[in-house]
């Protein structure tokens, strides 16, 4: 769906599937992000953009695996390499960090000790740890190391996160939800070191969230993930603002956050389907107000400026861009 | 910490009491002393001679103090086998059985750490299930008979070790494999299911996204967490490990608590019943505190560091 | 008085259908294995080619699959192994099965007692419970049989006593944890009384936990009263019991192996047996599986 030129990380159709249960939870998905750029993955929880993050550094659980599609770094396929080449990449060239920083610590070591494990994996010394520190934002780093998870605050935690994550300097950083789980007040200083930290650095990121604010203030691209698919995706003023896909504006439209078109909060009406009621048609079609007959097959996908839009009837939208 | 271990002791008073109590009422109240320690073919004035001397006449509740006095002294009579201090005797037989109980433990260990946490990595593997149905059999076979069966084919078929006895090290292999084999497959499982839930939580994936090696993901990481559970089950398998010890000593000969304990009940030795019983308790509650103690240092250390 | 309240109750009925379609192995070996020593020790007078306990020098320690009249071969003292065998299965089901009923009953009254009334209650039962569990198992049991005269009903009332400490313990936590929930307020609040609680409402919940309890405590009673015979301490003779016949086998292990390996797979099979069901009758009444 996006320009494929300069690309560094290439997924090409990726399907993930919960193997024993036999159902397809990430179908079909297509992203690229070159070197620097800030992509968001937007969707509700069980669209599948946290499992295509994981699927990146090969950090699905157990029962679940990649089932279809390719993932391309620098050229090089690595959905199917072996799992020591995944730990040469992890850390090193791709890092990641997640959701819940305090059980993704452990909490029986410390922080010094989770960080020197980072550290010996990067070849980085204990100078560069406490310059890390340092600039994520610690006045005592020292201090630090000696501690606990559960000693420090969640913000504070997240921080240990992105220092530990970054200690390689990568190429690629994969957050996963990072604000979330983290006070409304510490989110904002959160995205912002991720956004200062990838700049500097020259770090591509890739963001997954739930929250169009955030994709707003930092991503240069967004994908729109509903139901396993990337149902639009392109750059992040278009897609944000001149939506050419139901979902999204209908996701833009029940977001009192932002500047909505209407006043009113509208609930998008009837719930999302579960992995085990998808179809191979449009699966946002029964609860879309444009539906008709076309979308019990999947639609094509529709490409306009630094924009793509998966469905039948993109042209409602835009014609209702027109009239208002 | 001091506090924590005052409590302790005084929780343990009450349940040392009953225990003396029980003892108290099963040798004095439902048994008859006298008829013990006399046979079956006592007269009459022998019983009302040892009955006086013994202050068997004296109202329940004095019996009772004079009991309470004794057992906390240490004094639990003399044997009726051997005649010397009873518990100066159950002391002296004591070391041969925690030999016996501490070899098993440390070979059960060792056995069973590596297998659970294989299971657990290899979780829903042909290892995972065989360690299984081997830990199931190994619980529904009698411990008893698996030493006999471990006689069968090391001493007798094959020759390799003595059929029973004490004194060498070869003497030791059998009996602490059969006393080991029922603590490993119960470690066994524990390990596994500990391990089984330590590798499903978010630091094991964060550890696994950072690169480090597999083995130290598992081992630093994963067992590093399980410390606390294993070692809390292992210290209460040693109470179902002193029970054991009682056959396997009958079964190989070996020379320990057990064996005394089995023959002076056959015997009607009382006073080395009590002493027995006394000892085994204190260690195991002595045991259970110094492991509770254990476990909050540990505690401490992760919290208040 | 009826309740007008209509109080949820263990939906077993249901349950029930849904086991029956879809049992696995492990349960089905369990059932065979265990139904074979149960339809022996019920068909034994039948079944039985000797008396077990008649002794015959001159037929002294036949090996199996010698003598056809003898299948399995024959002890020191010239007695059938199979009828041996096949009467063991009585005695050792029996005490297993009286045991339990003795143990059950009594850890179910305490464990309800303790788990409902709580306060001193409690605390007396607990007290009495933590005591008796310092002391090792076997160990008490010893102590006991020091004093009385060691027999079938002695063993049957001693393993009665030991075990049921483990019935009152999860019991009481159950119970302790049933009370929590809102019906039972309901209830109380009602008026109805405290013993038609106990007995209508907080009883049949705590079922399903009492059926896996006493499975396993079978296979328990059976293993310590076969180690209780080994050690001459439990059935006495002329009585039979696997364990009791262990104690020969063990004497003549150098030159009559059959002695000591039959009883002892006879033992190690049933308990498997008991073992394997409990393990599928634990998963298969979990009541955080119903539906």
């Amino acid at each position: 769906m996006m320009n494929e030129s300069a690309s560094m990380l290439s997924i090409r159709d990726l399907s993930v599937k919960a193997s024993k249960r036999d159902l397809t939870l990430v179908d079909g998905v297509s992203l690229e992000i070159g070197a620097g750029e800030r992509v968001a993955l937007v969707g509700e929880s069980g669209s599948g953009k946290s499992l295509t993050c994981m699927s990146i550094i090969r950090l699905l659980a157990k029962g679940l695996e990649i089932s279809g599609g390719s993932i391309s770094w620098q050229g090089e396929d690595i959905s199917h390499a072996s799992s020591g080449r995944m730990r040469q990449l992890r850390g090193r060239e791709i890092s990641m960090i997640y959701q819940e920083p305090l059980t993704s610590l452990n909490p029986v070591l410390s922080i010094g000790r989770q960080l020197a494990e980072a550290a010996t994996h990067v070849h980085a010394t204990r100078a560069d740890v406490l310059t890390m520190l340092d600039r994520v934002g610690f006045e005592h780093p020292e201090r630090v190391l000696r501690q606990r998870p559960h000693e420090l605050s969640g913000g504070m935690r997240q921080r240990i996160m992105i220092a530990m994550a970054l200690l390689g300097k990568p190429r690629l950083l994969l957050a996963d939800e990072p604000t979330t789980a983290l006070d409304v007040t510490v989110q904002d200083q959160v995205l912002k070191l991720i956004y200062d930290i990838t700049v500097e650095t020259g770090t591509a990121l890739l963001l997954v969230s739930h929250d169009l604010g955030v994709v707003r203030r930092i991503a240069d691209k967004v994908a729109v993930m509903y139901t396993g698919r990337i149902v639009e995706s392109g750059r992040t003023e278009n897609v944000l603002s001149d939506p050419r896909h139901p979902y999204t504006d209908a996701l833009l439209r029940s977001a009192p956050s932002l500047e909505s078109k209407s006043d009113r909060l509208v609930a998008i009406p009837g719930r999302v389907p579960t992995p085990s009621e998808w179809t191979d048609g449009c699966r946002f079609a029964q609860r879309c107000e444009y539906a008709t007959d076309l979308c019990l097959t999947k639609p094509p996908v529709v490409e306009f400026d630094d924009q793509a839009a998966e469905c039948w009837h993109t042209d409602r939208l835009v014609a209702m861009e027109g009239a208002s | 910490m001091g506090y924590y271990i005052g409590r302790r002791l005084l929780e343990v008073i009450p349940t040392l009491f009953l225990i003396v109590t029980i003892v108290f009422f099963l040798v004095y109240v439902v048994g008859d002393p006298v008829a013990l320690m006399l046979g079956e073919n006592a007269t009459p004035e022998q019983i009302t001679a040892i009955r006086n001397s013994l202050g068997l006449n004296d109202p329940l509740i004095v019996q009772y103090g004079h009991y309470v006095v004794s057992a906390l002294t240490g004094n639990f009579g003399e044997s009726y086998q051997y005649h010397e201090p009873a518990l100066a005797i159950v002391l002296e037989r004591l070391p041969l059985t925690l030999t016996l109980a501490l070899g098993s433990i440390l070979l059960a260990l060792v056995i069973a750490i590596p297998l659970g946490v294989w299971a657990a990595v290899h979780r829903g593997g042909a290892v995972d299930h065989l360690v299984s149905s081997v830990s199931v059999v190994a619980k529904a076979m009698p411990s008893f008979w698996l030493g006999i069966m471990l006689i069968l084919l090391f001493s007798v078929t094959l020759g390799w070790l003595p059929v029973s006895g004490s004194g060498t090290w070869a003497h030791l292999i059998l009996p602490v494999i059969t006393l080991g084999t029922g603590t490993a497959a119960e470690i066994t499982r524990l390990v596994r299911s500990s391990m089984v839930e330590i590798l499903g939580q978010d630091y094991i994936r964060t550890a696994y996204g950072k690169g480090i090696r597999n083995s130290a993901v598992v081992f630093r990481h994963g067992l590093g967490n399980a410390f606390i559970p294993v070692m809390s089950i292992t210290v209460l398998q040693f109470s179902a490990l002193l029970s054991g010890a009682l056959v396997t000593e009958a079964v190989f000969a070996w020379p320990g608590l057990g064996q005394l304990l089995v023959k002076a009940v056959t015997q009607r030795d009382m006073p080395i019943v009590q002493a027995a019983v006394f000892v085994v308790a204190l260690m195991v509650i002595a045991l259970s505190i110094l492991s509770d103690i254990s476990f909050k240092l540990v505690d401490r250390r992760i919290n208040l560091d | 008085m009826t309740d007008f309240i209509q109080l949820p109750r263990v939906r077993k009925p249901a349950r029930a259908k849904k086991l029956l379609r879809n049992i696995p192995v492990p349960a089905m070996i369990g059932l065979v294995l265990v139904i074979i020593p149960a339809l022996v020790a019920i068909f034994a007078p039948w079944i039985m080619p000797h008396d077990p306990t008649v002794i015959d020098p001159s037929k002294a320690l036949i090996a199996p699959f010698a003598d056809a009249a003898y299948p399995l071969g024959t002890d020191n003292l010239g007695r059938d192994m199979l009828s041996r065998l096949i009467e063991g299965s009585r005695i050792s089901l029996l005490v297993g099965v009286l045991g339990v009923v003795l143990a059950g009953s009594i850890g179910l009254v305490a464990g309800l007692a303790a788990g409902y009334y709580g306060g001193i209650v409690d605390a007396l039962i607990m007290r009495l419970v933590d005591a008796l569990l310092a002391i090792p198992g076997i160990l008490l049991i010893l102590v006991i049989l020091g004093v009385v005269k060691p027999g079938l009903g002695t063993l049957v009332i001693v393993l009665g006593l030991t075990n049921w400490v483990i019935y009152a313990r999860q019991i009481r936590a159950e119970v302790l944890e049933i009370r929590e929930r809102l019906f039972v307020e309901a209830a109380k609040n009602v008026g109805v009384s405290h013993t038609r609680i106990l007995i209508r409402h907080i009883t049949p919940n705590v079922m399903p936990t009492f059926i896996v309890l006493s499975t396993l405590s079978v296979a328990t009673i059976i293993i310590t009263e076969s180690s209780l015979s080994f050690l001459g301490l439990g059935v006495q003779p002329p009585n039979v019991s696997w364990g009791l016949m262990l104690t020969t086998g063990r004497d003549y292990i150098t030159n009559a192996w059959w002695l000591s390996t039959l009883p002892g797979l006879a033992i190690t099979g049933t308990v498997l047996g008991i073992l394997l069901l409990g393990d599928w009758l634990r998963d298969a009444l979990d009541p955080r599986l119903a539906v």
